[in-house]
This record gives C-alpha cells, sequence and structure tokens, in this order.
C-alpha cells in the first residue's frame, strides 16, 4: 500500500514537494460515486496528460 | 515544483516492488528519488538523501529532458487537432490533414513534432509520422516515375509530372518532404522535354482552375498561344478541352 502522509525525507524541499501529493490525490476521488483512486495510478494518469514528469520517492512507512 | 508530480512510495508495498522492477535505482538503501519521464522513461533513479541543492539541481535537470508541459487547454488543442488529423489522413487528404495542424502550429518544432512527452503529444506525433511514412512512400513512387518517364513517351512524361504534381500539391506543407520534392523538381527540369512539358502543363493546370472573367479571359488568350506554339499533341488536345471549357 502507498503511504501519503508520514515518510522521513531527509529534506525540507522534497518533504515539501512530496507534500504537495497529499493535496492532489484527493480531488481524483472527488467525482460522484468515484471510488478511491490508486495513488500511483492517478499520478502516473496526470503526468501522461500533461507531460510532468514523476517525483518519486521511496522509503520505510514510520 | 507544479511542473513534477510528487508521490512517496512505501517500499513496503507491493505497488513499489512492481515500481521497482520497471524503474532500476542505482546503489542500496532508502530513500530511493526517482524522476521519471510522461512516457514511462526513468530519468533518474538513486539511493541516498539530496541537499536541497542537489535536488534543486536534479529537479533542473530533469524539467531540461521532460519536454514540454502541457496545460489543459494545451491537452484539448492536440487531443482535438489529433481527431481531425487522423479523420483526414484515414480518408487519403493529407493536404487538409496538413491544414488541420494549424491550431497547434505553435507546439511544432523545428522537426515538425511536439517536444512533449504528454500522451496528446504523443498521439499527434504517431498520426504525423504516419503521414510523414505516407508521403516518403509516394514521393519515392513518383521520384522513380519521373526518372523512368525521361525514356518513355511524352503521354508518359505527361503522367509522371502529373503525378508530380498532385503528391506535391498534397504535401506541400509537409516540411521533410519539401526537400525531396524539390530535388525531384530539379531533376525533371534537367530533361529539355520534360522541362518544356511541366511549364505547359502548370499552365494547363491554372487555366483549368481559372474563376473570374478575367482569370478566364487571360488564360484564354495563354492556351492560344500554347496551342500555337507547342509540338506537344497530348498538350494540344488538352489545350483545346480546358478552352472549350473556358469558352462556355
Amino acid at each position: 500500500m502507498l503511504l501519503i502522509k508520514s515518510l522521513q525525507v531527509a529534506s525540507p524541499l522534497l518533504a515539501a514537494i512530496t507534500s504537495l501529493t497529499c493535496l492532489a490525490l484527493p480531488l481524483a476521488g472527488q467525482e460522484a460515486g468515484a471510488s478511491q483512486p490508486d495513488p500511483l495510478e492517478y499520478v502516473q494518469s496526470v503526468s501522461a496528460m500533461t507531460g510532468r514528469p514523476i517525483f518519486a520517492v521511496a522509503g520505510q512507512s514510520t | 515544483m507544479a511542473q513534477v508530480v510528487p508521490i512517496k512510495l512505501d517500499t513496503g508495498s507491493e505497488v513499489w516492488q512492481t515500481w521497482a522492477r520497471k524503474h532500476k535505482a542505482e546503489g542500496k538503501g532508502i530513500p530511493i528519488v526517482y524522476v521519471v519521464r510522461a512516457d514511462g522513461e526513468t530519468l533518474y533513479a538513486n539511493s541516498g538523501t539530496l541537499n536541497d541543492n542537489q535536488l534543486k539541481i536534479l529537479l533542473t535537470a530533469a524539467m531540461n529532458s521532460a519536454g514540454l508541459v502541457l496545460g489543459e487547454n494545451d491537452v484539448d488543442i492536440l487531443t482535438e487537432v489529433t481527431k481531425q488529423f487522423q479523420e483526414f489522413r484515414l480518408n487519403g487528404d493529407p493536404k487538409s490533414a496538413l491544414k488541420s495542424l494549424k491550431p497547434a502550429k505553435r507546439y511544432l518544432g523545428k522537426s515538425g513534432q511536439v517536444g512533449s512527452y504528454a500522451k496528446p503529444a504523443i498521439d499527434l506525433n504517431q498520426e504525423i509520422q504516419l503521414l510523414v511514412q505516407a508521403a516518403n512512400d509516394s514521393i519515392q513512387d513518383v521520384a522513380n516515375q519521373v526518372e523512368k518517364a525521361k525514356e518513355l513517351s511524352e503521354e508518359e512524361q505527361i503522367r509522371a509530372i502529373q503525378k508530380y504534381l498532385g503528391i506535391k500539391d498534397q504535401y506541400a506543407d509537409l516540411k521533410p518532404s519539401k526537400s525531396e520534392l524539390s530535388r525531384i523538381y530539379s531533376n525533371l527540369r534537367k530533361n529539355e522535354q520534360m522541362k518544356s512539358l511541366y511549364d505547359s502543363i502548370r499552365i494547363l493546370d491554372m487555366a483549368a482552375a481559372a474563376q473570374s472573367a478575367s482569370q478566364k479571359a487571360r488564360y484564354r488568350d495563354k492556351l492560344q498561344k500554347l496551342l500555337e506554339t507547342t509540338p506537344f499533341p497530348g498538350i494540344k488536345s488538352r489545350a483545346e478541352t480546358i478552352l472549350g471549357q473556358l469558352q462556355d
């Protein structure tokens, strides 16, 4: 399972960037009747549609 | 920072296992930082912490390799243009397909493609590439036909020139085809008879397309002159036909 909110990251800038995902993800589930989207699928689809690269940080959950 | 789509991945998750197989990282340990282009190409995958400065450098480098980022309006424009372009291409109308690119002109680079890895751009680029391939095949055919026609009858030469003009008309707006079309034109004009036929056919074509009364009058004169001077029976018979139409 993806962990969105509680990864430890060393850089404040890194933390700031990755925290944007927390803001972006709930938007994908707001459509009426829509099930909670898979965060990675959502991010990949946004990236594919806009051309924005994915910035991912992998770590252990705390 | 809005130029990237950020996400955190839990290395204990199944999703991450799939991700990690696809995007092989250098080094061991966590965190692992990834930058993945919109088409799925891994631009950066390394373990270890980055300080703010390193991160800024990484993101700047990543953005330089990421291609054009599209906004909502850009996506709409490219999607609509691709739809129309494809429709014209599949209907065998490359000229209209190329004209339908106009709203997307500002996105097209020197190569005639959109410099973005976003799906709407990739889709349009693939469509353009298919048209370029079709143009190359047609242009190669006509180049061979023109070359062979040099040794053939006047009628074959007329056919080759008309084919060339038809292909040129269809693909004139396609940048990658321009130099090859110019090469065929130069080759054609190296043959004196074909050069003369070409000039006559151009007059015939323009006369046939004359719309206004003044244009028709002008081309009637030109056709009369052509009839008096041309040594080619094939040109003469065509000129008579068109002249008859202009006098109706």
